[in-house]
């Protein structure tokens, strides 16, 4: 016998709710691994193991409808990496696959390194703002130069790159579409950079445009794959480096664990990832008929997978909600599952490995004074944060 | 048991190296070198080969029966 649809009033991006979600996802777990939420008209799965089903079985649930809740988002995202499906996709994954990959990234390994070493060397003994001084100056000035330009062009970037990841969120949020800015500039700028020809030889910008020259992507598609690069790879490192911060603020003790055993960096990352995901939901459509741990999904149906959530459910990850550099959490779904997995992760790891090791090199305490969150539809981060490396 | 490599959604991440050595090593240059090769997985090895098949983020891996 089918099981019941479990239902939920919960607003997932209401101020309160995006405040501090955890105790909503708690929830929503306890009602099941598919979950139907009223006011927005979606399911959301807020389980790991159906999670991870979800994203793995990506021909039933599809991108290529778009991966937010607005129809008009939804339908701008079309064709981009994000959202499209099957051949297409594997093509433009292919385009950057080797630039972004571990083993491309390999010559970059001690400038990353060196930067992060001299970053925390100078923010050392000093009182900040960790948001601009820490977390957005090391990912702009790695992500841009891999992208093939200057460290000049982090300003306009990191503004055309803000308010992206809040047109994923539901119409019903103002946030949705209330940014000022155009939704466009960023592809516009991507274009004049394309035609520009200043991205550095060899650089992921660079094997982009020449794979619009050997005719294996359309132009809007090398300008969007730009795009996707450059937003995928700010916000999230950025935010992933605030709840650094932020985590071992909270934590000396595990701060201090790090401290004595710099090799617990590694574990310590993906338990950043797990406890404080930076990005918290992508959404999937269902292309037929379908069924999640009993619970009938029509086709056409929008699926709203929580990696959030998943990562604090404790049937997968005992005493879930304690924050455990030892844990090494490796399959945690920060980065999301499959065929959509984030490209970018390589990088990603690398950058904060080297702050981590920096952190544990130069730092002996974090102290958080005061700090005020980013409410945005995905992006779970800070505004500004008040904090001394000691 | 066999270990299925899709060398395509690979992008040499390391997590099967990280969850299961014995089966599992990355080169110098990113490249997947699964033991013992092209042969079946040993029994004492099954357990292992299963965490570094399930910790690929990409599913780039799976198992294939014999």
């Amino acid at each position: 016998m089918p099981a019941p649809t479990s239902a939920s009033s919960i607003d997932l991006f209401s101020d309160d709710v995006l405040r501090d979600p955890y105790p909503s996802y708690a929830e929503l777990r306890k009602l099941g691994s598919c979950v139907w939420m009223e006011k927005g008209g979606y399911y959301a799965i807020p389980t790991f193991d159906a999670a991870r089903r979800v994203l793995g079985d990506h021909r039933t649930f599809i991108s290529g409808e778009g991966v937010g809740l607005n129809q008009l988002g939804n339908q701008s995202q079309r064709g981009t990496i994000i959202a499209s499906d099957g051949e297409y996709h594997a093509r433009l994954r292919a385009v950057v696959a080797e630039q972004v990959s571990p083993r491309g990234l390999r010559s970059m390994t001690e400038e990353i390194q060196a930067k992060a070493d001299g970053l925390v060397a100078s923010l050392a003994g000093r009182r900040f703002d960790a948001v601009p001084e820490f977390s957005r100056r090391f990912p702009a000035m790695i992500v841009l130069n891999l992208i093939g330009l200057t460290e000049d062009d982090a300003p306009a970037v990191l503004e055309l790159a803000n308010d992206s990841f809040n047109r994923f969120g539901p119409e019903t949020s103002p946030r949705t579409f209330g940014s000022l800015g155009d939704p466009l500039a960023v592809f516009k700028w991507a274009g004049e950079l394309v035609a520009s020809g200043r991205l550095r030889r060899g650089s992921l910008g660079d094997a982009v445009i020449q794979a619009h020259r050997d005719g294996r992507i359309p132009a809007e598609g090398a300008c969007a794959l730009i795009v996707a690069y450059l937003v995928g790879g700010l916000d999230t490192t950025i935010t992933a480096l605030q709840q650094t911060a932020r985590l071992f603020a909270e934590h000396p003790g595990e701060f201090e664990k790090l401290r004595q055993t710099p090799a617990l960096a590694p574990s310590a990352f993906v338990e950043i990832l797990r406890y404080a995901a930076p990005l918290h939901c992508f959404s999937r459509l269902a292309a037929q008929d379908a069924e999640v741990d009993g619970v009938k999904i029509a086709r056409g149906a929008r699926v709203l997978v929580l990696f959030a959530s998943a990562n604090r459910d404790a049937s997968k990850y005992p005493d879930a909600d304690r924050f455990d550099i030892a844990r090494n959490p490796i399959d945690q779904l920060a980065f999301g599952y499959g065929v959509h997995g984030c490209p970018g992760q390589g990088l990603a790891r690398m950058e904060v490995l080297a702050i981590l090791t920096a952190m544990a090199r130069h730092v002996k305490r974090v102290e958080l004074h005061a700090a005020r969150r980013w409410l945005n539809n995905l992006i779970h981060g800070y505004e500004t944060m008040d904090v001394t490396f000691n | 048991m066999k270990i299925v490599h899709d060398h395509a959604r690979c992008q040499g991440f390391g997590l099967c190296q990280q969850a299961a050595p014995s089966v599992f090593r990355l080169d110098n240059d990113g490249g997947l070198h699964v033991k013992p090769g092209d042969s079946d997985i040993a029994p004492q090895d099954e357990e292992a080969a299963l965490a570094g098949v399930h910790a690929c983020p990409l599913a780039a891996l799976s198992i294939a029966d014999t």
